[in-house]
């Protein structure tokens, strides 16, 4: 046995997750832990809602029908669409599913999937009895008519074209240079200028002897995935009539939206059930991925709250899970790559269809970054980029990790592989040949690209695997087992190109530091890294972190919008964003430690010149923390909870919060408190001073903003290199695919936590090889929406298909002492199928173009 | 539906329940009777283990690894259950427990109980009949090799089980 120990390990070190001890002992943490009973002021006798859904978009929905239940497992009650429709329901935000919430009676839903009815149940129990009658049911409890034709697919608005053209001299059309387009529209000059280079292009592409280029025309498929986090999500919902306020408790990434959407849907002046404010408690997630960004949960706890007297719970099982939750889009690639004699990339021509499903989502920010990942990491002077998210009868897709790119990069990885073959060259080599410099400009036309994807692949061309495929392959012939080894290069953007934090930093009068942020952590170690974020400025981590947090941040009065406002000192492009786009180390860090930046220089700092007695005027930087004191040359060393105490007795600040926007560089702007002014990398501040209760707005001053334009001029998107090289082998006779080695490649810049860091990239590995070999869930009526999947027949990687023990990482040193800190979450998953699928190739000398690689197609391949 | 006097052993502590349905799934009442949330539910069909608690037929029997989503009630009556909320000793963490934390084995941690559970009665299994030292990793994997984590790629759940097992004395030949 061992005593219980601290998660700290000294300033700026953790010995283990921040969050580690609740959940190594089983603790409440989770949405689905917690009951009505659990929460403070509500009251304890809780309802049980399930949410029906249909498993048909193809024939009309007429009315639940539970005549299949007996008598003692009937809901008590059924709220339908005309429910919702007689309350005046109204239509929330744009990201989350648009009305209908639950299919009108005598209609046909809109997707598989979609949501019919709410049935109210006193106890858990019997709720979970009547669901799993209902879903034995042929029609899962809904009474349907006969089949009709489908409605046809569109696509969702805006689509992505990235258009890029230059010479050897001088960049022609690019998308910095002037903001996007949509060339099939022709609605602007500029539009019909980037069509004229579509037409030009393709043109080239059509015509390639007339070039001396090579040309390779194909097309690439990517599966439906479901997310697949572990917790299926759960939460409760309140209506306080008394004061009118929603509660909801949620394990989300997106707690602001949530909260937003949820209020949106009683916003009609009509409706009669009085909520005026939604507030929301923010869970632990058990594992996210995307999957629980701008879910649709939120959504049904507040209706299903507003139908009830008593508090809500929602607890999907897995089937429901996979039949309600969002998956990652599938995809269509078509790809034309054209090269000329000395093996060097010319054009590209890249079109993707994202199946977006029944609802939009964040299908059109999906399609964006599929779009902006088009061409890979490579040096490309043409490109027709067309990314096109399309409105089906599917489940809806939305954001899951590698959000686009996972799609693109496939058929871009693949395409390098089957180019070189065209060309007789090595891969690597001919990767090589086209790969970008740092800040060399990318598609977008964006000094963009990262460091560390040349070294990677010269890393991975003199490593023993590659060194050794073709004796390797060679010796596997006329084996059981064909050996192949394959490469991939990944570039991905991390962040959004328009990013927002919110933070919190506050000492206790004991010195005990919090920090309270809007930022999620989803196992991702986000509480663990902010809280030993504070350690560079402060001396000591954060005792607490608080995530998921939205009220009080309302004392920064900031408004939105990407309409600059000049003279607002409130105005901010966004307030809030969704914890996603593998932001955390880059964004909110930074907003910890301007909070604890503010903190020093107005609260501590001079706290401590009283100390050391007022006639000394000790700056910031000539202070450094030594074991939990402030030191300053030829000055007594002060314990921190001395000038904590001092802060406090003196009305010294005692707490900073800040709001920071990111779009390539941060805003920055003068501050005065007290009599000194400051200039710091944020736009909004809000400073509490001890012994006070009402908090203080500072005002910006000289800030350093951004406009629309600048904000697409600058593209303000970050992006990470990652690679990666495998080793497979094939059984031909069952066509099995066994993951034998592998090399993982990284560039992360500055680590912020190593272990935190060398686990995002294990996780990054196995969803990789999900995506590649194991996952698969079929799109329309045989999938998720019918309510019969589970486990059983989705196969998440175990730990017998990662080739445990057998990957080695290989992390690039930061390429310079002010190195940024990169989010790796996504940049390290994106290599991983795809140098799957080449060595796949390499082994059976067959190109998959359609994941996963099953061993079905790897035997039909082989017998045809 | 039938009904049963429920009298078991849970975390040391003898558990009685007079008439719960002899059909309700061990997971279920764990969480929504008796409020022990630590024990998870993921799939419900015994794919995932993230429910796994570790049962012993008699105390000091042998402890073996079940999943509590599909273990009725009926199946566990007399016998001894632990939990991940009985593995730690009025606060002092089991062995499994810390070296998970120290080994950053988790993410998310929503199958850590489940992870602890099999390791636990991987434990007791090393302790009566220890292994060669090159049998270890096989060892792990039989234990875990079937559960589900879908955020860490399983290296350092398997690296901190394999720790515990090498430092703790008794277990390899």
């Amino acid at each position: 046995m061992h005593p219980p120990s601290s998660w700290q390990a000294g300033p700026g070190k953790a010995r283990y997750r921040i969050d580690g001890r609740t959940k190594v002992t089983g603790g409440k943490i989770y949405a689905r832990d917690f009951r009505a009973w659990d929460i403070d002021g509500w009251p304890a006798e809780e309802e049980v809602v399930l949410v029906l859904r249909t498993p048909f978009a193809d024939r009309e929905f007429k009315g639940v029908d539970v005549s299949a239940l007996p008598e003692e497992l009937r809901p008590k009650r059924i709220i339908t669409g005309e429910d919702l429709e007689r309350e005046k329901i109204a239509v929330a935000e744009a990201d989350y599913p648009e009305g209908n919430y639950l299919v009108r009676p005598h209609t046909v839903p809109d997707y598989l999937g979609q949501a019919v009815a709410l049935l109210y149940f006193d106890d858990f129990h019997t709720m979970d009895r009547a669901r799993r009658v209902l879903r034995s049911q042929h029609n899962r409890g809904l009474d349907a008519g006969p089949e009709q034709p489908t409605v046809a697919d569109g696509f969702y608005q805006p689509e992505t074209s990235i258009i890029h053209a230059e010479t050897e001299t001088e960049q022609i059309f690019s998308q910095v240079r002037g903001g996007p387009v949509r060339p099939q529209e022709l609605q602007t000059e500029r539009d019909r200028e980037a069509m004229k280079q579509v037409d030009e292009i393709h043109e080239r592409l059509n015509n390639p002897s007339a070039f001396g280029w090579t040309v390779v025309n194909r097309s690439f498929e990517t599966q439906t995935i479901d997310p697949m986090f572990m917790e299926p999500e759960s939460g409760l919902g309140w209506l306080d009539r008394s004061s009118g306020t929603l509660n909801l408790l949620i394990g989300t990434q997106s707690p602001s939206y949530d909260v937003t959407a949820a209020g949106e849907l009683f916003s009609d002046p009509q409706s009669k059930l009085g909520i005026k404010h939604v507030h929301l408690i923010s869970a632990y997630p058990g594992g996210g991925f995307g999957g629980r960004d701008t879910s649709a949960l939120c959504l049904f706890l507040a209706l299903a709250a507003a139908f009830s007297e008593k508090p809500i719970r929602i607890a999907y099982d897995r089937f429901e899970q996979f039949q309600a939750g969002v998956k990652r889009h599938a995809g269509t690639m078509n790809m034309a790559v054209a090269v000329d004699g000395g093996g060097n990339l010319q054009a590209v021509r890249h079109h993707i269809f994202l199946n977006g499903g029944g609802r939009r989502n964040v299908s059109t920010y999906v399609a964006q970054v599929a779009g902006l990942d088009g061409v890979g990491a490579y040096e490309v002077p043409l490109a027709d980029v067309w990314s096109r998210p399309v409105k089906t009868r599917a489940q809806i897709a939305g954001s899951m990790r590698g959000f686009g790119t996972v799609q693109s990069l496939f058929a871009v990885e693949s395409m390098m592989d089957e180019t070189a073959v065209e060309l007789g060259l090595d891969p690597i080599e001919f990767r090589l040949r086209n790969v970008l410099a740092p800040n060399q400009e990318i598609v977008t036309g964006a000094r963009n690209a990262p460091p560390g994807l040349k070294e990677m692949c010269e890393h991975a061309s003199a490593h023993r695997l590659w060194q050794e495929r073709d004796r390797r392959k060679q010796e596997s012939a006329g084996t059981e087992r064909a050996h192949g080894v394959g490469f991939a290069l990944g570039m991905k953007n991390y962040g959004t190109g328009a990013d927002a934090a919110l933070d919190e930093v506050a000492i206790d009068p004991d010195g005990k530091i919090t920090v309270t942020t809007n930022v999620i952590d989803m196992g991702t170690g986000t509480a663990t890294t902010l809280a030993i974020a504070t350690a560079g400025l402060l001396g000591a981590n954060a005792d607490e972190v608080r995530t998921g947090v939205l009220e009080p941040f309302k004392a920064l009065q900031m408004v939105e919008g990407f309409k600059r406002q000049e003279d607002n000192p409130r105005w901010t492009p966004i307030i809030f964003e969704s914890t996603k786009a593998a932001s955390t180390s880059s964004k909110w860090v930074h907003g910890v430690e301007q909070a604890c930046a503010v903190l020093l220089s107005t609260g501590l700092l001079p706290a401590a010149r009283e100390l050391w007695g007022n006639s000394v005027n000790v700056a910031a930087t000539d202070t450094r923390w030594v074991d939990g004191a402030l030191h300053a040359d030829g000055l007594r060393a002060i314990p921190l909870k001395d000038v904590a105490r001092q802060a406090h007795d003196k009305g010294h600040v005692v707490s900073a919060m800040i709001h920071a926007f990111y779009s390539g560089r941060w805003v920055e702007a003068d501050y005065t408190v007290g009599d000194e002014t400051f200039r710091w990398q944020i736009d909004g501040l809000s400073v509490l001073r001890g012994g006070k209760t009402e908090r203080e707005l500072v005002d910006r001053k000289n800030p350093k903003l951004f406009t629309v334009e600048s904000i697409w001029e600058g593209n303000g998107q970050n992006f990470g290199a990652s690679a990666c090289l495998a080793s497979v082998a094939v059984n031909r006779r069952t066509g099995e695919v066994t993951l034998q080695e592998a090399v993982h490649y990284i560039g992360p810049g500055k680590v912020l936590q190593q272990d935190l860091m060398e686990g995002q990239l294990d996780g990054c590995f196995a969803m990789g090889v999900g995506q590649a070999l194991t996952e698969d869930i079929p799109t329309f009526e045989d999938g998720g929406g019918n309510g019969r999947w589970n486990l059983h027949r989705y196969h998440v990687p175990l730990s017998g298909d990662v080739a445990l023990g057998r990957v080695e990482k290989v992390i690039l040193p930061p390429e310079s002492d002010d190195a940024p800190a990169r989010g790796i979450a996504e940049v390290g998953m994106v290599a991983v199928a795809p140098a799957i699928a080449n060595a796949v190739a390499h082994a059976t000398g067959v190109r998959f173009r359609s994941l996963p690689i099953t061993p079905a197609k790897v035997r039909e391949a082989w017998s045809g | 539906m039938e009904k049963i006097d429920l009298d078991f052993i849970l975390n040391g502590e003898r558990t009685t329940r007079s008439g719960v349905h002899a059909n309700m799934m061990l997971v279920d009442f764990l969480r929504e009777e008796l409020g022990l949330t630590g024990t998870k539910f993921c799939c419900g069909i015994a794919v995932c283990r993230v429910c796994t608690v570790s049962v012993a037929r008699v105390p000091g029997a042998h402890q073996i690894a079940i999943r509590a989503c599909t273990t009725p009630l009926s199946d566990i009556n007399g016998k001894v259950v632990t939990t991940v909320e009985g593995l730690d000793d009025d606060g002092e963490l089991h062995s499994l427990q810390q070296a998970f934390l120290d080994n950053f084995a988790f993410q998310c941690g929503y199958c850590c109980p489940g992870f602890l559970m099999a390791s636990y009665a991987l434990l007791d299994q090393l302790k009566r009949s220890p292994v060669p030292r090159e049998r270890v990793d096989d060892m792990v994997e039989e234990a875990v090799g079937q559960h589900i984590c879908r955020c860490t790629g399983y290296v350092r759940y398997h690296r901190a089980i394999r720790q515990v097992i090498l430092e703790t004395p008794g277990l390899v030949t």
